[in-house]
Order: C-alpha cells, then structure tokens, then sequence
C-alpha cells in the first residue's frame, strides 16, 4: 500500500519537476544570453571611439543602413499616414471631430509609429543584411582571418554598424513623420475634404517638443538594439547548436529579424511608459 | 642559423566532443627553421597550427613563445605577439565583398604602420613575386582556386612576419605553380629568416625546403626530425605514408609487366 502511495507521488512530482527544471533552465539560458550580448555591445560600442576613427567603413555603412533604406522608409510611410488619415477621418466624424485629424495623425507618426515601423522596416532591409554578411564571414573563416592579422574584429565589423544605425535610424525616423503627415493630408485634405488649415493647425497645436524628442529617444534605442543583435546574431553563427554552414547563417539571419523585432516593441512599450 | 625553440608545445591536448585530436603533444619548432608537419587528412594537422595563432585554446598542457608560455601572457603582449604571426587558411578566408588588391593590402592598412604609397608599392611588387599583375581590380569569386591560394600566399606575406603559418598552401596548384610556391616560401625564408609551419601533403617536394618533419598520426607525434632521415624511420606509420605514391607507382609497374 505505501508503495503504491510512493509510486503515485513521484508519478504526480515528477513532470512538475521536470517543468520547473525546464523553466529554470531557460531562465538561466536568457540571463547567460542577455550577459553575453550586453558584454558584446559595451566592447563593440567602446571601440567605436578607439583611434583613428573608421570614417570610411562608418560612412559606407550610412549610405547602406540609411540612404538604401530612404525608399522603402518613404513608401511605408505614405501609405501609414495615408490608413491613418482615411481611419481617423471616418472614426472623428462620428463625433463631429474631424478637425482634429491633423492632431491624431501627426502624434500617432511622431510619438510612436514613426520610430517603431522605421525601426522594423530597417530590420527587414539591412538588420538581416548585417546578420547574414557577418555570418557568413564567420562560418568561411573571414572573421579569423581578421584576428591572425592582429585587426580587431568587433571593431572593424560591429562598430561602425553601430555608428551608423545611430545616425540612420532618427533621420529616417525623421523622414517617415513627414512622409506619414504628408500622407494624412493627402487623403484627410485632398480626398476626404477637411480644411488645410484646421489640418495644419490642430498639428502644431497638439504636437510639442516632447513628443518629437521622445520619438527620436525611441529612435535611438532602437537603433542600439537592432544593430547589436542582428551583428550578434552573425558573429556567432558558428556556436549555433541548431545548424551549421549555410543552414546556420539562414538561422541567424531569422533569428536577428525575429528577436529584433520583438525586442523593438517591448523597448517601445517600456520607453513608452516612461514617457508619458 | 639559430636554431633555439621559439614554439614549443608541452603535453598539449585537445579533444571534440569525443574525438581526442591531439594527446599529450610534444613538439618544438625552432627559429628561424622551416618545419612542416604532415599527417593524414583530418587527423588534426590544422587544429595543432590553430593552436600557435591562438585560434584554439588547448583543453590542457602549455604552449610556449621563446621560452614563455603564452596562456599567461597578458592582454597587450598576446596583441604584441599575434603582430608576429601570419597566417594562410587552408581554404584562403579571402574577404570575398573586397578585391584582390583590397585583400593583399588589408593587414598594412589597418594596422597602419605605412603611408598609403608604400603600400600601394609593397602590394603590387608581392603580386608580381606572385603572378597576379592585372587582376587586382577582381574579386575573389572572379578568379580560379589556384590564383586565390596565391592570393592567401600574397597576403600571409606582405607583413613580413616573424612567424609564418602556411595550411597547405599548394594544394589546387599546378607541379609548376606549387614549386614555384615553395621556391618562394624557402627564398623568402633565406632573405628574411621568418620561421615557417607548413601543413602539406606534397611529399616529397615539401622535404626539399623543410628543414624539420613533424609527423602527427593518431593525436601523437609519431615523428620529428629532419627530412633527410625520416625514410630511414623504421615505424611503418611514417614509412606507408610517406611512400604511399612510391607503392602506387610499384603497384602500376607490377601491373603493366604482369600484361
């Protein structure tokens, strides 16, 4: 009879156990991970300012995270502002309120859907991009051949990504707020008829210098975050247990758009709060 | 010549997983030598080179830099001694988003201890050394395996080292092409007294410029000496390796009399 109790018990414990181990486990797996990519950006980041200054590889870096994306950046935005004027004309009209459109449209680009679809636009464009290059520099022994040259391979292919991703990812920010707005006249204005000048004005009576500072903030921190995972990501193809050679690149390459991505949006909600 | 050990390895080993690549090595490479190591394929050849440059770390024993051992160096003197090293990657490592030019010249420039002119100048007389003239403007995808071993060759060269590492540096080569490679390694040697490790199989061509054989065969060294003697070793490891393309040959000449 105890025995039967003893095996009952086990049989109930056991894959409770099993299932804390497992929550431990990846626990410990996360906190061992964000160690090593924080570690990862502080050596890469430091690096940047270590002479001389790598203003060609930074500048050549602007012109593919930040002048190949203007394109893609402009269209994006158009068509948001435009959804954004035709949705937010249709919903104020209900309540006799569409003079505020201006308004709406202009805080919805600039306070939060400016920075986080830039953001995810430049991920798709050249964060994969990033991952893929570097990766596969790591699995055909580029990356090695950096080292036995005695030139720091952080620094010659990490840093001035982040350089660039900070100085591209606020400009383009920039630029998706005047092409949504632009796009929200368009179609509030042009198509659906409301005023210009109510248009314009309840803008620039809503929208304050808080607002735009707080998109750019976000803009920032999303560039730190997009460029040091996605080059993470590839330079450490190699230690994949989940693929090799070429299978691990596309991996990589997967994970730094997925884990970009989401990382953007929990660092938006988080900025976010703290904004507001 | 000196010939006082500036590499050595002591009791160093090193396994994957299960597969135990090196056991409890010892081995010595002497300045100012050209020493090749040889050995079947995939026995662990490039893994021992991978060692010295610091690419690998051994999971025990020491491996020593003109007497100290390099593990205990610090941070700037393990960046003061890599400043010494040069190395050839057994499949090039070419940075295939650069053109040849680019490539060869990438060490001096970015270690900046030349103007842009000289250079410029140093990279294209390597390339001609190298017969590569004309084809500096390529990228790497552009031009045929042999001429990106030349390419590796040109550039594992152009800082004139202290120490060079070559991992099969002839193989793909034409008979013309790899003499006229290992005439360059053992000319360059004479001129500047750089000490080479060669991984080869191109036997017996390698032992007219080698100075010291290294044998590695099971995770051991199972010979070191010089190359005049190693057909004189009596362990049959060394002796059906080294005349594995004799044996072939008898084997064909016993053939054709039989018909």
């Amino acid at each position: 009879m105890e025995n039967h109790h003893h095996l009952t018990d086990n049989s109930f414990f056991q894959p409770l156990s099993q299932f804390f181990q497992w929550l431990g486990r990846g626990f410990i797996q996360l906190i061992l991970s964000m160690g090593h990519i924080s570690i990862f950006f502080g050596k890469s980041f430091c690096l940047i300012f270590s002479l001389p200054i790598q203003w060609s590889k930074i500048m050549y870096q602007i012109y593919f995270i930040g002048f190949k994306s203007i394109v893609v950046v402009c269209l994006t935005a158009a068509f948001t502002g435009m959804v954004l004027g035709l949705q937010g004309y249709y919903t104020l009209v209900k309540f006799g309120s569409e003079g505020l459109l201006g308004s709406a449209v202009a805080l919805s680009l600039i306070r939060e859907l400016g920075p986080v679809l830039t953001a995810i636009m430049i991920i798709g464009r050249a964060g994969s991009s990033m991952a893929a290059e570097i990766g596969i520099m790591r699995i055909s022994d580029q990356i090695d051949a950096l080292k036995t040259m005695n030139i720091n391979a952080k620094r010659f292919l990490v840093s001035p990504r982040i350089v660039a991703s900070i100085a591209s990812f606020p400009l383009l920010t920039a630029i998706f707020d005047v092409i949504g707005i632009a796009g929200g006249y368009l179609t509030g204005v042009i198509l659906l008829g409301i005023n210009p000048a109510i248009y314009i004005n309840s803008m620039e009576h809503s929208v304050i210098m808080d607002d735009i500072t707080g998109g750019f903030l976000k803009s920032f921190v999303f560039s730190l975050v997009v460029s040091t995972i996605c080059c993470y990501q590839g330079y450490y193809t190699h230690l994949r247990s989940d693929g090799f050679g070429a299978k691990g690149v596309s991996i990589s390459t997967t994970t730094a758009v997925v884990k970009s991505c989401i990382l953007v949006l929990i660092a938006d909600y988080i900025l976010t709060s703290f904004l507001l | 010549m000196m010939t006082s050990p500036l590499i050595e390895f002591k009791y160093v080993s090193k396994r994957f997983s299960s597969m135990v690549v090196l056991d409890n090595i010892n081995v010595t490479f002497k300045r100012g030598t050209i020493t090749t190591v040889i050995g079947k394929s995939g026995v662990g050849k490039s893994v021992l080179l991978k060692h010295i440059i610091g690419l690998i770390e051994p999971d025990s024993g020491d491996i020593l830099y003109s007497g100290r051992t390099i593990a205990s160096m610090t941070e700037l003197e393990k960046i003061t001694l890599s400043s010494k090293f040069s190395y050839m990657f057994q499949h090039m490592a070419l940075f295939d988003s650069m053109t040849i030019f680019e490539n060869i010249a990438l060490p001096l420039q970015e270690n900046k201890k030349f103007p842009n002119s000289d250079i410029e100048m140093r990279v294209m007389e390597k390339m001609h050394q190298l017969e590569l003239n004309d084809i500096g403007y390529k990228y790497p995808s552009q031009i045929s395996g042999g001429m990106q071993k030349r390419v590796a060759l040109a550039r594992a060269l152009i800082t004139d080292p202290e120490i060079i590492l070559f991992d099969e540096p002839t193989t793909g080569l034409d008979p013309i092409r790899k003499n006229a490679v290992f005439n360059l390694i053992a000319d360059n040697q004479k001129q500047f007294g750089y000490t080479a490790i060669i991984v080869s199989h191109a036997i017996p061509d390698i032992f007219y410029i080698s100075d010291q054989i290294a044998m590695l065969d099971n995770a051991r060294i199972l010979y070191h000496g010089s190359p005049e003697i190693i057909y004189q070793c009596q362990k049959q490891e060394v002796q059906e390796f080294i005349r594995g393309t004799e044996a072939l040959k008898n084997k064909r000449h016993a053939m054709a009399v039989g018909m």
